[in-house]
């Protein structure tokens, strides 16, 4: 037991520098990439589900100054499993005022995708998750990314160690793509976020279910390549009822109490990560997006709305994650 | 509901010959395989069906397997041995079976392994699911980790073809993913995408997935997983509210001789409610239910062992 802690730390501080070693701009080619100055990031407070959200975010939104009118938007939650009294996905009420928000601001026309990373039965999922009655088409309302045309794009950065991917069309066609996470734990990546949530738009049919083509090039690693080359142009984050210990399926309901809000996902995830007090300096893709993706300091942030003080809660977090608390 | 889905196949037939997921959407070989499957058993679409079997034949690729749809520049290691079945049923033996079946066979592999996984073996941790990694299967893509809907498609392929084809390699492939597939089972019963359990948790398996895998492995009835796997399907049908899970459900039960007039009415409800949401491959896995409900289940193999 003692050798086997003994070569796991060593193991693990080889791959720690490993990583360190190679993070440096071959990665990606610093030209492609602005980060802006400052970042703005809007916390709203809504205490639950039945609350009228669709107020609270077209106040997130005028917050942020993001332009609607006449935009063709593409609403991305995060919907993976449906399993009775889970917090597992972002909870339909959010994406449906959502809906009823951009429309309230003028978009032209508004649409959600998804594509399920572990299950083929999307059709079943709308309905068990609650989401189906959202939508007054059905079938031109939601598009199932996993099933979605598909187009070949070159990535932008290399951590995968890929040339490009196959992304689904609705997602590059759409004018203003929004991510829109469950803020939850993740026990593979630490926290999985609006950057994470983006694993959704790239197509099953072509990756699998799950898609452990991402796995298998590495996680972070891919979620680095698919948000440097697809960046979301918004993100609302559902904190509202958010999930702790060994998400991003199996943990606990961690109610939070927020919506939060901004168009750069690094700031976001990083606002989030705050909140449910983890250091997102310590979760490794967030730090390395900070390099060139977005900002992830405190000081390149500017907050809106709510201080992380007044609504911060502490996320329970697996063993292997233990490190993210300090 | 039969004679509705297949006008609205018909009608919605690409230029090209193919089907796309939906209307209007490029073509794809997964749910054009289906509507030949479907059409092959159905009479009065000859000309529709001939288009649609030469846009899978001239889609074939070097490597004797296909594409995803019309954009994707790679042969699809899941893919392939479903076309290759649609292929057999309605063209029976022929040159482009036989290419396919030398890529389905070429794919088959034991799940590869990155030097972490090898460490942490060799660490005595295993693997964080607990698979065995001996087995062999198939992946989604080539060179990553083996689950269990490609190892099933492969497999209905590949026993179709078993007796036509000579050769012990075949044999032990087949037998090989067998036991892989049953190395996946949940530990209730059931299977789900090919994890039954992950860092220690037991996963819940899915009725879609379940059936897939019973169908791949109906030669043995009365093993142990497969009963216990077919009880949870039938009590996880009883709500469920998908029209694809239900039709892999009824083909399913109708292959192990279980009682699924249940199953028709559910997917006839759903239908009348949402169209099946224009979903070309549910319409024709809904016709071949409709098929198998008339004594003509195309996922029916002819021997059963027990």
């Amino acid at each position: 037991m003692l050798r086997r802690d003994f070569l796991k730390r060593t193991t693990l501080l080889g791959i720690t520098s490993l990583t360190t070693a190679c993070s440096s701009e071959s990665r990606w080619k610093a030209a492609a990439f602005r980060k802006p100055m400052i970042s703005q990031v809007a916390i709203l407070k809504a205490s639950s589900y039945q609350e009228n959200l669709v107020r609270v975010i077209v106040d997130g939104i005028k917050a942020c100054r993001l332009p609607v009118l006449g935009r063709n938007v593409l609403l991305k939650p995060n919907l993976v499993e449906y399993e009775r009294d889970t917090v597992i996905n972002t909870h339909p009420a959010v994406v449906g005022a959502a809906i009823g928000a951009f429309l309230q601001l003028g978009a032209r026309e508004v649409r959600v995708g998804e594509g399920p990373g572990h299950r083929r039965d999307t059709d079943g999922l709308l309905v068990a998750s609650g989401l189906l009655p959202y939508f007054k088409e059905p079938e031109s309302s939601f598009v199932d990314l996993n099933l979605d045309d598909t187009k070949r794009v070159t990535l932008l950065s290399n951590f995968m160690g890929i040339d490009a991917l196959y992304v689904a069309e609705s997602v590059l066609s759409a004018d203003l793509l929004v991510s829109m996470p469950k803020v939850k734990t993740h026990h593979w990546a630490g926290m999985t976020l609006s950057m994470k949530n983006m694993f959704g738009i790239v197509p099953g049919v072509k990756y699998g279910w799950p898609k452990n083509f991402l796995h298998w090039h590495g996680i972070q690693e891919s979620i680095l390549d698919i948000n440097s080359t697809i960046r979301p142009h918004f993100v609302i984050a559902d904190g509202i009822i958010g999930m702790e210990g060994n998400g991003p399926i199996q943990g606990k309901p961690k109610p939070c109490g927020v919506l939060v809000f901004g168009d750069d996902p690094v700031a976001v995830d990083s606002t989030c990560a705050r909140i449910a007090s983890l250091n997102p300096e310590k979760i490794e893709y967030l730090r390395m997006a900070g390099e060139f993706l977005g900002n992830f300091e405190e000081r390149q942030i500017e907050q809106i709305g709510e201080a992380i003080s007044r609504v911060q809660t502490s996320f329970e977090v697996i063993e292997g994650f233990k490190h993210l608390r300090s | 509901m039969k004679e509705r889905l297949l006008s609205f196949l018909c009608e919605n037939q690409n230029p090209d010959g193919g089907w796309g997921y939906f209307p209007h959407k490029q073509s794809a070989l997964e749910p054009t395989a289906y509507v030949v499957m479907a059409l092959g058993q159905a009479s009065g679409h000859d000309e529709i069906l001939q288009n649609a079997v030469g846009f899978l034949k001239a889609r074939q690729t070097a490597e004797g397997g296909w594409p995803i749809n019309t954009t994707d520049t790679e042969t699809a290691v899941w893919v392939s041995p479903l076309v290759g079945l649609s292929v057999l049923t309605t063209s029976g033996f022929d040159s482009s079976c036989q290419s396919a079946f030398a890529f389905v066979l070429k794919t088959f592999g034991k799940m590869p392994k990155n030097w972490l996984l090898h460490l942490s073996e060799w660490l005595g941790y295993g693997n964080p699911a607990n698979v065995n990694t001996n087995l062999g299967g198939w992946a989604w893509n080539p060179g990553t980790a083996t689950w269990v809907e490609p190892t099933c498609y492969a497999l209905l392929f590949l026993k179709r073809l078993q007796g036509k084809l000579p050769g012990e390699k075949v044999a032990v492939a087949i037998s090989e993913a067998e036991a892989m597939v049953y190395d996946r089972t949940c530990k209730s019963g059931g299977w789900n995408y090919g994890n039954a359990q992950v860092l220690g948790e037991e996963l819940r398996p899915y009725p879609l997935t379940t059936s897939l895998a019973l169908i791949a492995l109906q030669e043995y009835p009365s093993r142990i997983e497969n009963q216990k796997s077919l009880a949870y399907l039938k009590q996880a049908i009883v709500v469920e509210k998908s029209a694809l899970s239900l039709c892999f459900a009824g083909l399913c039960l109708d292959i192990y001789l279980q009682e699924w007039q249940n199953v028709f009415k559910q997917l006839d409800d759903i239908y009348r409610e949402t169209q099946f949401m224009q979903s070309i491959k549910t319409a024709a896995l809904a016709v071949l239910v409709g098929q198998a409900h008339q004594g003509r289940n195309i996922l029916k193999h002819r021997s059963v062992r027990t």
